[in-house]
């Protein structure tokens, strides 16, 4: 017999094994691929992934239905991601301060390009310099184009995830598109 | 004329343009397999009892930090309010010996009731 939605969430909230199984089941690849284009790194993604299964089992009892499933487990993805990039900001930081000390002599370099699994091998090298980019954009508008862009989400969708209305979410891509050409064109002008 | 340099030129500007459009057509990624199966082990690993995370929470440097500098305020405060308050030796309560004479004599005679 195949459960609903609905009936899985219930079932989950008796802390039930066999639903939670479904659950991360059915929704792994959409939390994974969220959290990549976040995080940008595979390893960190599995594990930024695993939080987000965690946090579903640990605090379904708060999930009213308020929202659709698929909504609030986007908007634990996307929080998880942000706290793991900031807490990675902060270790950085943290390194380069001690490495001035002279405390430790290996610093946390620039991470490598990140190169997208499901990016097209023409577009590799683009795809590689876009994703760059994006991490300089302000934070809604990083949100909004990685669920536009990677996500493949329409505006109503992002709208209810980042709990703003459509127009918000065109203006934000709008913005984040110009912001992106002018810090290419910055790239290119200083890189010639 | 002159070519202004903060202008892209065409080369650039279509550069720029495949740039942005070359998430058009992305798939989507997937986790390595067995996700569900790490997953388990991981939750299985940071399952705590109740006397972990006790332990877990009072070794916390701001916890325990606070609960030492507790500790040693309310000593300094019991020893300021002991010093300030003026040492009053307590009376013992004295008994008189008619009184013990008189409960011995009564328990005595309650023994040696005559008929």
């Amino acid at each position: 017999m195949q459960l609903t939605e609905w009936e899985l969430i219930e079932q989950l909230k008796l802390k039930n094994n066999g639903a939670f199984k479904i659950i991360v089941d059915t929704w792994q690849n959409l939390v994974y691929n969220t959290v990549l284009g976040f995080v940008q790194n595979e390893e960190d993604a599995e594990d930024v992934s695993q939080e987000v299964f965690i946090q579903v089992y640990e605090s379904i009892k708060n999930f009213k239905g308020d929202s659709k499933f698929s909504t609030w487990i986007y908007r634990i993805s996307v929080s998880k991601s942000l706290d793991h990039l900031r807490k990675k900001k902060r270790k950085k930081r943290f390194a380069f301060i001690e490495s001035l000390f002279g405390k430790d002599d290996e610093l946390i370099n620039d991470p490598p390009d990140f190169l997208h699994p499901g990016v097209v091998l023409e577009n590799k090298e683009n795809a590689a310099v876009l994703f760059k980019a994006i991490t300089a954009l302000p934070k809604n508008q990083n949100i909004a184009f990685i669920l536009n862009k990677v996500e493949g989400l329409t505006y109503q969708q992002i709208s209810e995830i980042m709990e703003v209305s459509d127009s918000a979410v065109d203006s934000l891509l709008q913005r984040a598109k110009t912001n992106l050409r002018k810090n290419l064109e910055t790239h290119y002008h200083f890189n010639k | 004329m002159q070519n202004d340099p903060t202008i892209p030129n065409q080369s650039d500007s279509t550069r720029i343009d495949n740039i942005l459009n070359s998430l058009d057509n992305i798939q989507p990624a997937e986790p390595k397999p067995f996700f569900y199966t790490r997953l388990m082990a991981r939750i299985s690993n940071t399952t705590q009892s109740s006397w972990e995370n006790f332990s877990a929470l009072i070794t916390r440097p701001s916890v325990a930090f606070s609960g030492i500098f507790l500790i040693v305020l309310m000593n300094f405060m019991a020893a300021w309010l002991n010093f300030k308050t003026p040492a009053v030796a307590e009376q013992p309560e004295v008994v008189g010996t008619e009184e013990y004479t008189q409960m011995a004599t009564n328990f005595f005679d309650i023994e040696n009731i005559k008929p």
